[in-house]
């Protein structure tokens, strides 16, 4: 069948006649294999997916966008530049508005629940919303532990002490939310973000611990909440329909057992890593981090909510059940973190 | 051996004169659709061109021309060179000698080497040319003094190898300046040696002007140092980024020159038509090189190359070598953040395992970009500054080899003594 | 047939204006933009992406094929003086068709992806809802312009087969009626 070969064309079988039945599957993102979701994710769950293959699955892995950038990694998926593809809906916000949910303030607790949560979203709700349409599977999905504001002008313990900062960021909703804050939310390109803010052209972002050590931050940052939840990143591994169709059973079941194992794991190696970093940064940097008191947490929970509304009823009035899926990442969110 | 077929091509190609962009593109889509089926090749096709063009990093290159353009067009460029003439012009290859500290105080401000190059081209070529030096050895300084803006701090390069490697960036900038200096220095004594030997290069000066003389035609450069200071002042006080500095810097160059009335319609719009001409050759160029990169990627030949190092178990001098002339290969070939990109990821745990500094290294690998930039037959500094400056690239390969040679003799100072590139870091982050 | 040059000539012209209005409104919301972030603590809303995502694709696409009339797309010159002028001349032919068909693979490819992004209405996410498709569809605009452009050198270079060529080296490809 036609499906079947245009599968098999598109990967490289470097072996003779005698292992011919070798799966080589190529696997791509655009972060750098010291990147923690790298380390934590990517490269354990690329271990056990050949470890299960008992040598009949071989992994070709693109890191570090050697095979594009990440606004692309999609089309890279869909057009069988590679198999299986780093997703991050909120870089393609505009393609899988739906899927972006994660991005939403106030709904990840902690990095295990919110992977359990989203995973069990991508899997059960979004599927056929935004990812059969766009020919792909997802095998795990992922969040990072919510995001914090962090800046080297003073502290921010009030919604009030947002006013007038510069603050860089990463996606549309953050820059919704900072703006309603009055924060001038700045879009700079990740490599100038140290510079830029060494400098002055910014005073900070938000970002969980977890991303510090990619931009460096602990040598220009001064203040951090430890306890806010501004945000989260959602990611997803997700593999071209069509090839994992051609893929035989035994080659789905490995990477199938692989992909639902990592989800904990990824989710605690990210708790465990960033209790690590804090600790470190706490005796080597003069960052200060702090934790808001529940009533003023709850001050901003209260101020996010119209943020998420908004979102939501959006993503209605465009047909898209972005209410329903909101809803149900809340429920998620609850259950596994109880 | 399937990989040798697109290397063949390209060398064929770009040989035989199909332009360059063409000559990448086209010897990258063969190799895919060898590899991968066509496909693959699709599949490149349809991303690359655009998700390479949409980069707001790439601002910087339609920006910084753009503020070359005009300073030419309203003849600042001109009564800067005339200035560095008087002051300079009895030395041996003098404005050559300018050119290379314009080239250095450019660096400063742009992070790119590609938009300093065919500043460079676009202003000082001419210049030179005008007052008597040759072709080849003009293209050659403006090629080269491009490559310091990936050593001196602001560096794309330095950044992408932090970020890709997670080494301090703050460290890495800052590390880029002796090496920086040292280049700039290198250069300079190229050229001194260069014109005592071969004077017909570069006209002297017959009498040294007076004093006088010297100060009066400082009073002519006044609008092109207030430029400088306010693009240098917006960018280290924080107002601008390097990468909006290009469009701030043409925003006050016009300001400047119009308050002057030195810009009409005609020269205006001729600027900006000259400055897409630059930049549609230079991203038409990336596009190419980034399908290339595709193919080598999916190759997977550098990977192979590596692990072979890898697992041969030589002594750390020996790999360190092999690993400096992978460098200048790729650099050969391909566009200096396509190899960071692709080979970084193999290269840098393979370094730091062996003892050697992620400081030093960075500064290796931006060095061996620098010299990438200008070697044939992929020197995107040269065919810039040819393109920017009207002039064949034959004469700018020309003008470079003297300048590889004393670049190479930089590489291996840098190598031997790695106090150059981790001292002033150590000494600034404590 | 010169009429037909002509429309397409004048087509490629503004085309080319359009890229040129472009590089100043770049140059001009950037430094803005700068400003008002710096005196003002106000960015201006959507100034990054408007840039990034539809003046860089403006500038790069819609000046290409202009840029090969204006013989800007840079190439190797060394080698070819020592070529006989025929076996050149054939191999310029061959390529330009080689270049028509990739700029024209390219443009058909991102004619779909202009097509998704329009079909299923998708927009940026941020304060303003820019159209994704009127960011892609310069991409197909300029590489078929590209390709038209290329197929009529390669056709007048046919024509012009037998005549002498006064300028080998690096001009050697060229569009008489300038
Ligand atoms: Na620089
Ligand atoms: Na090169």
């Amino acid at each position: 069948n036609a499906e079947k070969t245009q599968g098999n064309n598109n990967t490289k079988n470097t072996n003779g006649a005698n292992n011919d039945a070798q799966v080589i599957i190529k696997i791509a993102d655009n972060l750098p294999k010291t990147h923690l979701i790298s380390t934590l994710g990517t490269l354990p769950w690329i271990d056990r997916i050949e470890e299960l293959g008992k040598g009949k699955i071989k992994v070709e892995y693109y890191p570090a966008e050697q095979l594009g950038k990440a606004s692309s990694l999609l089309d890279i998926v869909k057009n069988k530049v590679a198999d299986i593809a780093l997703i991050g809906p909120q870089w393609i916000g505009d393609v899988m508005p739906l899927s972006s949910v994660s991005g939403n303030p106030g709904l990840v607790k902690d990095a295990v629940s919110g992977s359990r949560a989203f995973n069990k979203l991508v899997q059960e709700d979004l599927y056929e919303l935004e990812f059969k349409p766009n020919k792909i599977k997802p095998l795990w999905a992922a969040t990072t532990n919510p995001y914090q504001i962090v800046n080297s002008k003073h502290p921010v313990e009030a919604i009030k002490d947002f006013k007038g900062l510069k603050i860089r960021t990463a996606d549309g909703l953050q820059e919704k939310i900072m703006h309603s804050w009055g924060v001038t939310a700045v879009t700079i390109p990740g490599p100038e973000m140290y510079t830029a803010w060494d400098r002055g052209t910014v005073d900070g972002t938000l970002l969980s611990l977890f991303s510090w050590p990619a931009y460096q931050l602990d040598s220009i940052a001064k203040y951090a909440t430890v306890n806010a939840s501004l945000s989260a990143f959602g990611l997803t591994f997700s593999v071209n329909e069509q090839v994992w169709n051609s893929w035989p059973k035994d080659v789905q079941d490995a990477v199938w057992l692989a992909s639902q194992e990592i989800v904990d794991k990824f989710g605690n190696g990210v708790v465990e890593h960033e209790n690590e970093l804090m600790k470190e940064y706490v005796e080597t940097s003069h960052v200060e981090f702090y934790t808001l008191p529940e009533d003023e947490l709850q001050e901003w929970n209260n101020e996010l909510q119209p943020f998420n509304k908004k979102w939501a009823e959006d993503l209605d009035a465009k047909g898209s059940p972005g209410t329903k899926i909101l809803e149900k990442f809340k429920q998620y969110n609850e259950e596994f973190s109880n | 051996m399937i990989v040798a077929i697109p290397l063949i091509l390209l060398l064929l190609f770009i040989a035989t004169g199909m332009p360059i962009a063409f000559s990448m593109a086209i010897s990258g889509a063969v190799g895919l659709i060898l590899i991968g089926g066509l496909d693959l090749f699709l599949g490149i096709a349809q991303t690359t061109p655009y998700e390479n063009a949409a980069v707001f990093l790439f601002t910087t290159i339609p920006m910084f021309i753009l503020m070359a353009e005009l300073m030419t067009a309203s003849n600042m460029t001109k009564d800067l060179f005339y200035a560095s003439n008087k002051w300079l012009g009895h030395l041996p290859g003098g404005l050559g000698i300018a050119t290379v500290l314009a080239g250095a105080g450019l660096g400063a401000i742009s992070g790119s080497s590609t938009a300093a190059a065919a500043t460079l081209a676009t202003s000082a070529v001419p210049e030179m040319k005008k007052y008597g030096y040759k072709t080849h050895f003009a293209m050659g300084v403006a090629s080269m003094s491009g490559t310091l803006a990936i050593m001196i701090p602001p560096s794309i390069v330095l950044i992408l190898y932090g970020i890709i490697t997670e080494t301090g960036v703050g460290g890495l900038l800052i590390a880029g300046i002796i090496p920086g200096i040292l280049t700039a220095l290198g250069y300079m004594v190229t050229i001194y040696f260069w014109v005592k030997r071969k004077p017909d290069v570069a006209p002297k000066l017959v009498e040294k002007p007076s004093i006088s003389e010297r100060f009066r035609s400082l009073k002519t450069v006044w609008p092109a140092l207030i430029l400088m200071t306010v693009v240098i002042g917006g960018i280290y006080s924080g107002i601008v980024t390097s990468t909006e500095a290009g469009a701030f810097g043409a925003f006050a160059t016009i300001v400047i020159a119009l308050s002057m009335r030195r810009l009409t319609f005609k020269n205006t719009q001729n600027a900006f038509q000259r400055t897409l001409k630059s930049t549609a050759m230079i991203m038409t160029i990336i596009i190419g090189a980034m399908i290339f990169g595709y193919f080598l990627t999916v190759s997977q030949v550098t990977q192979d190359v590596i692990h072979i190092i890898v697992d041969s178990g030589m002594s750390k001098w020996l790999v360190l070598t092999f690993v400096v002339i992978l460098y200048l290969i790729l650099g050969v070939f391909m566009d200096q953040v396509a190899i960071l990109i692709l080979t970084l990821p193999f290269t840098f745990p393979l370094m730091i395992s062996l003892g050697f500094n992620p400081i030093w290294f960075g500064i290796i690998v931006t060095k061996t970009a620098e010299i990438g930039l200008v070697t044939p037959p992929v020197g995107m500094n040269v065919f810039v500054a040819s393109g920017a400056a009207g002039v064949s690239t034959s004469e700018g390969f020309r003008g470079v080899t003297r300048f590889v040679i004393a670049d190479l003799i930089i590489l291996l100072i840098l190598i031997l003594f790695p106090f150059l590139s981790t001292w002033l870091p150590g000494m600034m982050m404590n | 047939m010169k009429k037909v040059i002509d429309v397409f000539d004048k087509i490629d012209s503004f085309l080319f204006f359009i890229a040129q209005i472009a590089v100043l409104i770049m140059m001009l919301l950037t430094t803005a933009d700068a400003v008002m972030r710096y005196i003002f603590s106000k960015s201006i809303t959507g100034a990054y992406f408007f840039t990034e995502k539809y003046l860089m694709v403006i500038v790069v696409f819609l000046s290409m094929s202009y840029v090969m009339k204006m013989k800007g797309h840079i190439r190797i010159d060394l080698f070819i003086q020592y070529l006989p002028k025929r076996l050149v001349k054939v191999m310029d032919i061959i390529y330009t068709l080689l270049a028509a068909v990739l700029m024209f693979v390219i443009a058909y490819q991102a004619m779909f992806m202009t097509e998704e992004a329009f079909v299923n209405h998708y927009v940026a996410t941020g304060l303003i809802p820019w159209p994704i498709w009127l960011s892609w569809i310069w991409v197909p605009i300029g590489a078929y312009m590209f390709t038209l452009r290329l197929l009529l050198i390669a056709f007048q270079s046919l024509l012009n087969f037998n005549t002498t060529d006064e300028n080998n080296g690096q001009n050697h490809i060229s569009v008489k009626n300038e």
